[in-house]
């Protein structure tokens, strides 16, 4: 794995402050990226400091009987059941809840040619998705720009742009800042996740228009 | 006060009784709420979610694995997914981290840097010595639970600005830990 999120963003996950969509893609690349996994640690830790050396703590006790009768009286005593993945599939753990374990049961629909789209909604409280893209090899997406945050995770095949090439368990970190034309430069289809905090921006007027349709 | 140290939590993994979890409760509720009261939420909020935290541990902790971090910063991940599941009520979905996944691939890898000796007061002194400003951005996104944006708004700076600081915090942070752990 070579292509890893932006160090601020995983400093923000480990401060919980990445929306539901970014941080659920950031789960999925470290899951299997050690590199990532350490530097997340060390974001936890540094929580942790700050929790345990609050200088605005003044340090009162909570009552413990009191939390104890809570604890004794809580309606669901069942210890926690860990969930259980597919681990030999193609699809991170942290997506399959969303999508199942099995990238040939994603529903297709075209969004342009040699390009399939699927959005899912993974949260019934907000409008938060994620959007599935599955491209035809050395098919190009238009030259683009972002006017927010958008995370890309590769699941299958392979991309490359300006930055470089993206392989399976890699994650393309743009923002605002990034200007780019991803092509295809897999034997295969290349199956990728997006999650943005802002629309993308084309370069071509025909494909803004286009997109101001169907948005991603 | 009883000290909540490794062999405690270790004793407490093993045994699982009362008197152990009160000594956690003691030393881990007051700075959970006082956390949670700093990044918005209200006494009430942060009643509920120290209990919910404190439940956890207890329920889970089976699942804690000293060679993956400290027991401190497994309690504030703990806290962090319960404030993100109950405070933000943006998802009735059930935020996976990153602890679940490894428990159920057993992938056990564990972290050179993280060594469990003193971790605590490391990261503190190395925090201290971290630049006023990078301090700042740190303490806004862990503390005051801010975005990137929110900070970029509260500071009057680039959001550009915002992610270099944090870059520089942590790179910071990783080299004086290692010069702090010889």
């Amino acid at each position: 794995m070579k292509q890893h999120p932006d160090l601020s963003t995983l400093m923000s996950y480990s401060s919980g402050t990445l929306s539901l969509a970014f941080s659920t893609l950031v789960t999925s690349h470290i899951e299997t990226c050690d590199y990532c996994k350490e530097i997340v640690q060390i974001g936890n830790e540094l929580g942790a400091s700050m929790m345990e050396n609050d200088i605005e703590n003044k340090g009162k006790a909570e009552d413990f009987n009191e939390f104890l009768d809570k604890f004794n009286n809580r309606n669901n005593k069942s210890e926690v059941k860990e969930i259980e993945f597919d681990l030999n599939s193609e699809v991170p753990a942290s997506l399959q809840r969303y999508i199942g374990s099995d990238l040939d049961d994603i529903q297709w629909s075209f969004f342009a040619p040699g390009i399939q789209k699927s959005q899912v909604k993974i949260s019934d409280k907000s409008n938060c998705h994620l959007t599935f893209l599955k491209i035809k090899p050395n098919k190009k997406i238009p030259e683009h720009g972002h006017k927010g945050g958008e995370l890309t995770l590769v699941l299958k095949g392979a991309f490359e742009d300006e930055n470089g090439t993206y392989a399976a368990g890699d994650i393309a970190d743009h923002d605002t800042s990034t200007h780019h034309e991803p092509v295809v430069r897999s034997n295969e289809d290349c199956i990728c996740v997006i999650a943005t905090d802002g629309p993308m921006v084309f370069k071509s007027m025909i494909a803004n228009m286009y997109q101001s349709i169907v948005r991603i | 006060m009883l000290e909540v140290n490794k062999d405690l939590v270790k004793k407490f993994q093993t045994e699982k009784n009362t008197k152990d979890f009160e000594v956690i409760f003691n030393y881990f509720a007051p700075k959970i709420k006082s956390l949670l009261m700093r990044s918005g939420a209200n006494g009430a909020q942060a009643e509920d979610i120290m209990h919910d935290t404190m439940i956890n541990i207890w329920e889970k902790i089976h699942m804690y694995n000293p060679d993956k971090g400290s027991f401190s910063s497994w309690v504030y991940t703990i806290a962090r997914n319960n404030r993100i599941d109950l405070l933000r009520k943006k998802s009735s979905q059930p935020y996976t981290d990153i602890s679940e996944v490894e428990i159920a691939s057993d992938n056990d890898s564990s972290l050179d840097i993280v060594e469990q000796k003193s971790i605590s007061a490391h990261v503190k002194k190395a925090i201290e010595l971290l630049p006023l400003k990078q301090r700042k951005v740190i303490e806004l996104s862990f503390v005051n639970d801010l975005t990137q944006e929110e900070i970029a708004g509260e500071l009057n700076i680039p959001i550009g600005t915002v992610k270099s600081r944090m870059r520089l915090a942590y790179q910071k942070m990783k080299d004086n830990l290692k010069e702090l752990q010889v």
